[in-house]
C-alpha cells in the first residue's frame, strides 16, 4: 500500500484547490449552512459553474464533453469537494453522471455517447434509475418489467419502483426482462426511455420524514426505439453491475471525510449539552472514531487495488456494511445526547437522504432526526441490505458453504 | 377482572382510540363508564388501555390526566386532578426567581386553558400556576401526531403557589413512578405489534421464489427481539401490580429498549417499504422515540440503576414466588 | 448447638416464600450449614465430593424434599418449593450441589414417563448417594439431535448399547446415566430413553477438560453395554417426546435457578467493587436482564406448578438467560477490573466467567432456539 498519489494527481490537485479558491464565497462554511431550498438551489447553481470550468465526468473522453482524466483524479477531485465541505453535484446527479454517464462510456454505442454525454454534463437531461420492482428488491435480477420487440421498438410494460428523485427525472434507465426462457441474470436488457413519454407515469412515494424522495414508475406499452439499448440484449445485468469497482473506489476515499466531518459536529453536539467529561458519552465517541478511522485505512486499501488491479478486492465487500452499520451508532449517540430535544422538531432539514448530513450543518434536531430517522435507518437496506452484504462476505470472500436458494 | 370482561373492555377501549374523535379521550372514556372501570380494578384497566393505545399508535392523551391524578393523589389535593403537568422542555428549565416569580418552560400533551399547571423547579419545590397566566405554543414533533405543546411565561409571586420540601419530591417521585409503569404498558404494546406485524410480513413478502421469513437472518433478528418484549412485558406487568418506584423504573427501562430495539429490527425486515410513508410502521417508530424519551430514556436509566446498585451495594429481587 | 426444627412440611407455609424464609432462619443457625455459607471451591471434583454433605444435611432435615411427590420419597408442595430453596441457598451465598441442576431436568420427566423408577431412586438422588447425568449429544448429533446413532437392540430381558455419547455434564462424576439411543428406524420416532448404570463393563467415561480448566463434560463409550427392560422410560419409540417434554423444565426451572446465581453474582460484585459511574449502564444493563429474566421465569415456574403444558414460547426463557448471563458476567468482569483478572481469591468467579461464555451453546443453542420462537411462537414460515 503506497499512500502518495502520484506528481500528476497532485498537481491536479492544486487546480482543484485554486478553482475552488476562485470560485467559493469567502466565509464559506459548508453546503450544510444554508437552510433547506437554499442549499437546493445552491447546488443546481454550483453543478452548472462545475460544468462550466470541466470538474464534472472528468474520466470521460473529451470528445464527450470530459477531461480524458484517470480514475486517481476523480478521487482527488472527490476529496477536495469533500474537504471543503462542497457537493460534486446535485443530488440527482448520482444517477445521472455516476450512473447513467458512466455506464454509456462503457458500454454505450458511439452515437448514443455522443447523444447522450454532453446533454447530462450540461445539465439538459436528467436521467433516473429504474431498477428495482416491487417484487424485485434484494432479489433484483427477480425483475418482471416487460420488453417485447415489435417491429423496431420496444414495448414495455411492468412497474418500476424506489426511483431516487424520479420527479425531477428527463429520462429514466431501466432494466427489463427481454427473454423469460433462461436463468434470471440472462435475461435482462439495459435500455433507455425519455420522460414524458405516451404510457409512462411517475408517482411520488413519501418517506417516511415526509420528503419525496422516491417514485414509482408505471409502463403500459411504452414504445421505445431498438437503438435505446445499452450493451448487448439479454446483458443488461452484467451493463448494470459494471459500476460497482468505479463508485467503490471514490467512495472509499471521501466517505472518511464526509464520516470524520459528521463526527466532529455530534463531539460539538456533546460539548454544547455539557456531555463532553461524560465517562460513557467519551468511551462511545471515541469508539466512533476508532471506526472512522478504520475507515480511513479500509478505504485505501480499496483504493489502491482499485487503481492498480482495476478490480475490487474483499474489502469493498466489508465496506458498504461498515460504513452502514457504522452510521447508525454514531446518530442514535446524536439523538441521545439531544436528549429532549429530539421530540422537536427544530431548524433547517438536511438536504440529501443518504449517508450523511452535509458538512457545515447546524446541530439542530431537524438535522440529526432526519438523517438518524432516514439516512442512516435506510443505509443497511439500499444497494444491498446487510443480509445481503454478509451473504457475499460469507460465500464469496470467505468461502462457507452458500445458502440453499431455490428459484435462481 | 375476568376474561369476558377483559375482552369486552378491550374492543370498547380500541374502538375508542382508533376511531377520528375530536372529542378529548377522557370524555370519551367517561361516556364508557371508565371512572367505575379505573375504581374497580385500576391495574388491569390502565394496563390494558395503555398497551392498546401503543399497539393502535393512539394519539390521545390519556398520559397526562392519568399524570395529573396521581400527582393529586400524593398531595392529597383533588383539585390538581384537573391540572395539566409541565414535563422537561428542550429549551430550558423552569425557575424560580429570587423575588418569588416563576419562569416557567415546560411542554405538555394538552393545552391546560385555565387548568392550575404543576411544574419542577427542582427536587424539592414544584411550581403552580393558573395555564391562563402562560403562553401556549405547539410544537412541530417528532412523532408528528402525538400533540406536544411548550408552556413559558414569568408568573409574578403572588400568582405561584410553591410546594416545598419532602412533600413535593415525595409527590413528583410518585408520579414519574405512575408514568414510568403507563409508559412502559405502552412502548411493550407497540412492541407487540411492531413484532406481530413485521413477521407477518416475512411470510408474505417473496424474493429468491420463497417468503424472507424462511431466512434464518430475518426469523432470529425477530425471535431475538421478541424475547426483550416478553421480558419487558413480564416487568411491566409486576410494576403494575406493585407500583413500587424501582419495578417501575426497570420496567420502563427495559420496555424502552425492547421497544426500540422491535422498531429496529422490524424495518430491516420490511425493507423499503419500512421507509414510506405509505406503510405504518413509521407511525411505531416515531412514537417509539418520543415515548422512551418521556421520564427517562432506556440508556440514562439503565445508569441510574447501575449508579444505584454501585452507590446502595445493595441488588434488589424483584418478585417473589 | 442445632436448634431443633420439626421436620417441615408444604401445608406449614402459606406461599414458598414463607418456606424460603424458614428455610433461611434454619440454615444461619444451624452449626452443620456453617461450613457451606461463602464455600469456594479449588475444583469441580472438590466441590462434588464437599457439597454432597449439604445434600444429605437438606434431605435428612426435610428441606430439598418439599415440592417432589410423596409417593417418590418427596414431602409433597408444587415444584415452587425447589425454587424457592435455590433461591435461598443462593440468598445465602450458599453453593448449589451440581446433582440438583440435572435432578430439576430428569426427575421431572420420571414422575411422568417411569414413576416406578422415581419412586425407587429419587429419594438416593436427592440425598447424593446416587448421582445421575444426561446423555443426549453425539460427536454428530449436536443442534440435530434427531440424527444420533447409538444403537439399542433387544437382548433377552433387556437391551444392548452401542455407540458413543459426548459432552455430558459430570458423566465421570456420575453412577447413572439417562440416554437417547435408537431403537428403531431413522428420525425421531426411532428414539428410546433410558436410564443406564455406568459402572458396567461395556461402559467407559472419558472427562473433557473445559475452558475454565475443570472436566465439565465427559465422553461415554458403549460398547454392547446393558440395559434392563424396567429401565426404559416411557415406551419404546417415545424418546423424542420426551426429551421435547424434558426441555420445559431444562428451560423453565432451571432459568429460574440461574437467575438467582447472577443476582447473587451482582451482589458480591456491588460488595467488591468502587463505585464508578463508568461501570454504571454496563451493570445497569445487566440487572435489568436478570430482572427481567427473574419475573419470565417465575411465570414459567408457577405454570409449572399449575401443571400446564408449556410449549416452544419456553425458549423465550432460554433465551433470555443468555443475554441476562452474558451481560451479567461482562459488567462484573469490568466493574472489577483488575481485581477480577488477578486477584488469587477470585478464581471461582473467573471459572463462572468462562463457562458464562457456554451460554449460547448449552441445553440447545441460542441458534436452533431463536429458529424455534420466530416459526413455532411468531408463526414465521418454514423453510
Amino acid at each position: 500500500m503506497d499512500l502518495r498519489y502520484s506528481p500528476e494527481a497532485e498537481a491536479y490537485r492544486t487546480k482543484v484547490r485554486e478553482f475552488l479558491a476562485a470560485n467559493l464565497p469567502a466565509d464559506w462554511q459548508g453546503l450544510g449552512a444554508l437552510a433547506g431550498d437554499g442549499a437546493e438551489e445552491w447546488a443546481n447553481n454550483w453543478r452548472d459553474v462545475m460544468a462550466a470550468n470541466g470538474f464534472l465526468g472528468i474520466t470521460w473522453p473529451k470528445e464527450y464533453g470530459g477531461q480524458g482524466l484517470t480514475k486517481l483524479e476523480q478521487v482527488v477531485l472527490g476529496e477536495e469537494l469533500a474537504k471543503h465541505r462542497v457537493p460534486q453535484y446535485r443530488a440527482v446527479d448520482t444517477t445521472n453522471i455516476k450512473m447513467l454517464g458512466n455506464t454509456l462510456v462503457k458500454w454505450g454505442t458511439e452515437e448514443q455517447k455522443r447523444k447522450y454525454l454532453p446533454r447530462i454534463l450540461s445539465g439538459e437531461d436528467t436521467w433516473v434509475q429504474g431498477y428495482s420492482e416491487p417484487e424485485a428488491g434484494s432479489d433484483l435480477a427477480s425483475v418482471h418489467l416487460k420488453a417485447e420487440l415489435d417491429g423496431d421498438e420496444w414495448v414495455l410494460n411492468g412497474q418500476k419502483i424506489w426511483t431516487s428523485r424520479g420527479m425531477e427525472g428527463t429520462a429514466i434507465f431501466l432494466l427489463a426482462r427481454t427473454d423469460n426462457t433462461v436463468a434470471k441474470h440472462r435475461g435482462i436488457t439495459f435500455l433507455l426511455c425519455p420522460i414524458p413519454t405516451p404510457g409512462l407515469e411517475v408517482r411520488p412515494i413519501r418517506t417516511l420524514t415526509g420528503v419525496e424522495e422516491f417514485c414509482e414508475v408505471f409502463l403500459t406499452d411504452v414504445r421505445i426505439p431498438v437503438a435505446n439499448v445499452v450493451g448487448p440484449v439479454n446483458e443488461g445485468w452484467k451493463v448494470a453491475n459494471s459500476l460497482l469497482g468505479l463508485e467503490r473506489g471514490e467512495e472509499a476515499a471521501t466517505n472518511p471525510i464526509y464520516f470524520k466531518a459528521e463526527l466532529d459536529r455530534v463531539i460539538q453536539l456533546a460539548r454544547d449539552k455539557g456531555r463532553i467529561d461524560d465517562p460513557i458519552i467519551r468511551d462511545r465517541l471515541a469508539w466512533c472514531h476508532m471506526k472512522v478511522e478504520m475507515m480511513r485505512f479500509l478505504g485505501y486499501r480499496i483504493l489502491t487495488q482499485v487503481l492498480r488491479d482495476g478490480a475490487l478486492g474483499p474489502e469493498a465487500s466489508i465496506s458498504k456494511l461498515f460504513w452502514s452499520e457504522y452510521h447508525q451508532v454514531i446518530t442514535d449517540l446524536a439523538m441521545e445526547l439531544l436528549g429532549p430535544e429530539a421530540m422537536v422538531r427544530e431548524g433547517r432539514r438536511p438536504y440529501k437522504h443518504y449517508r450523511t448530513d452535509e458538512p457545515g450543518a447546524a446541530n439542530n434536531s431537524n438535522s440529526w432526526i432526519d438523517v438518524f430517522l432516514m439516512n442512516a435507518r435506510s443505509g443497511t437496506v439500499y444497494a444491498g441490505t446487510s443480509q445481503i452484504q454478509r451473504n457475499i462476505l460469507a460465500e464469496n470472500i470467505l468461502g462457507l458453504p452458500k445458502e440453499p436458494q431455490t428459484n435462481s | 377482572m375476568d376474561n369476558d370482561t377483559l375482552d369486552m373492555l378491550r374492543t370498547s377501549l380500541r374502538h375508542v382510540l382508533t376511531e377520528a374523535n375530536t372529542v378529548p379521550l377522557a370524555e370519551r372514556l367517561a361516556e364508557l363508564g371508565w371512572d367505575d372501570v379505573v375504581a374497580d380494578d385500576p391495574v388491569t384497566a390502565l394496563h390494558t388501555l395503555f398497551t392498546l393505545k401503543g399497539d393502535t399508535v393512539s394519539s390521545a392523551d390519556a398520559i397526562g390526566p392519568r399524570l395529573a391524578a396521581a400527582l393529586a393523589d400524593a398531595l392529597g389535593d383533588p383539585q390538581l386532578t384537573t391540572a395539566t403537568i409541565g414535563l422537561d422542555s428542550p429549551f430550558g428549565p423552569s425557575a424560580l426567581a429570587a423575588d418569588g416569580s416563576l419562569i416557567v418552560d415546560a411542554v405538555v400533551f394538552t393545552p391546560p386553558a385555565t387548568n392550575p399547571v404543576v411544574v419542577l423547579v427542582d427536587a424539592v419545590h414544584l411550581g403552580v400556576v393558573s395555564g391562563n397566566t402562560l403562553t401556549c405554543t405547539a410544537l412541530t414533533t417528532t412523532d408528528g401526531n402525538l400533540a406536544q405543546y411548550r408552556l413559558t411565561g414569568n408568573v409574578p409571586a403572588a400568582q405561584v403557589q410553591c410546594i416545598e420540601g419532602a412533600t413535593a419530591s415525595i409527590a413528583w417521585n410518585a408520579m414519574v413512578t405512575h408514568g414510568r409503569w403507563l409508559i412502559a404498558c405502552e412502548l411493550v404494546g407497540i412492541a407487540q405489534h411492531v413484532i406481530a406485524s413485521a413477521a407477518q410480513y416475512t411470510g408474505e413478502r417473496i424474493q429468491y421464489g420463497k417468503p424472507i421469513g424462511t431466512f434464518q437472518a430475518l426469523q432470529h433478528r425477530i425471535a431475538s427481539a421478541h424475547v426483550l418484549v416478553v421480558g419487558a412485558a413480564r416487568l411491566t406487568e409486576f410494576a403494575g401490580t406493585s407500583g413500587d418506584a424501582w419495578s417501575a423504573l426497570v420496567a420502563k427501562t427495559v420496555a424502552g429498549q425492547a421497544a426500540e430495539n422491535a422498531c429496529t429490527q422490524a424495518q430491516q425486515c420490511y425493507g423499503a417499504i419500512g421507509f414510506t410513508w405509505e406503510h405504518e410502521f413509521h407511525h411505531y417508530l416515531r412514537r417509539t422515540y418520543v415515548l422512551d424519551r418521556l421520564l427517562g430514556d432506556w440508556r440514562s436509566l439503565e445508569r441510574q440503576i447501575g449508579n444505584e446498585l454501585m452507590t446502595s451495594r445493595q441488588v434488589p429481587k424483584i418478585g417473589m414466588l | 448447638m442445632t436448634s431443633p426444627v420439626a421436620t417441615p412440611t408444604a401445608d406449614m407455609f402459606d406461599s414458598p416464600s414463607a418456606y424460603a424464609a424458614a428455610l433461611q432462619q434454619f440454615l444461619s443457625t444451624d452449626e452443620r450449614a456453617k461450613p457451606y455459607i461463602g464455600y469456594r471451591p479449588h475444583s469441580l471434583e472438590d466441590s462434588a465430593s464437599h457439597l454432597t454433605g449439604l445434600q444429605a444435611l437438606l434431605f435428612d432435615s426435610g428441606w430439598s424434599r418439599l415440592g417432589w411427590p410423596h409417593s417418590a420419597g418427596g414431602l409433597g408442595g408444587d415444584p415452587r418449593f425447589r425454587a424457592a430453596m435455590f433461591q435461598t441457598l443462593w440468598n445465602m451465598d450458599m453453593p448449589i450441589p451440581e446433582p440438583f441442576t440435572t435432578l430439576e431436568i430428569l426427575v421431572p420427566v420420571l414422575l411422568v414417563f417411569a414413576p416406578h423408577l422415581s419412586d425407587a431412586l429419587l429419594p438416593g438422588l436427592l440425598r447424593g448417594d446416587d448421582t445421575w447425568a444426561q446423555a443426549f449429544s453425539e460427536p454428530d448429533a449436536g443442534s440435530d439431535l434427531a440424527s444420533l446413532r447409538t444403537k439399542m437392540e433387544p437382548d433377552g430381558e433387556g437391551f444392548r448399547l452401542t455407540g458413543q455419547k459426548v459432552w455430558s455434564t459430570f458423566g465421570h462424576l456420575s453412577k447413572r446415566s439417562v440416554l437417547l439411543a435408537r431403537s428403531g428406524g431413522p428420525g425421531h420416532k426411532g428414539l428410546t430413553m433410558v436410564l443406564v448404570d455406568l459402572d458396567q463393563p461395556g461402559i467407559e467415561v472419558r472427562p473433557i477438560r473445559a475452558e475454565d480448566g475443570e472436566n465439565h463434560f465427559s465422553e461415554i463409550f458403549l460398547d454392547n453395554a446393558w440395559v434392563p427392560a424396567d429401565r426404559v422410560i416411557g415406551t419404546l419409540g417415545q424418546g423424542w417426546a420426551i426429551a421435547m417434554y424434558m426441555l420445559q423444565w431444562e428451560r423453565g426451572a432451571w432459568g429460574w435457578l440461574q437467575q438467582g446465581r447472577f443476582h447473587q453474582r451482582l451482589q458480591q460484585a456491588v460488595e467488591l467493587g468502587t463505585p464508578n459511574p463508568d461501570f454504571a449502564q454496563q451493570l445497569g444493563h445487566a440487572y435489568a436482564l436478570s430482572a427481567a429474566l427473574r419475573l419470565t421465569t417465575k411465570q414459567t415456574v408457577e405454570r409449572l406448578a399449575r401443571e400446564e403444558q408449556l410449549g416452544p414460547e419456553v425458549s423465550v426463557d432460554k433465551l433470555l438467560l443468555i443475554d441476562a448471563e452474558l451481560a451479567t458476567w461482562d459488567a462484573i468482569r469490568a466493574y472489577l477490573g483488575p481485581r477480577f483478572e488477578a486477584d488469587d481469591s477470585l478464581q471461582w468467579l473467573r471459572h463462572e466467567y468462562l463457562f458464562s461464555r457456554a451460554a449460547p451453546i448449552y441445553g440447545g443453542s441460542q441458534e436452533i432456539q431463536r429458529t424455534l420462537v420466530a416459526q413455532r411462537v411468531l408463526g414465521m414460515p418454514r423453510d
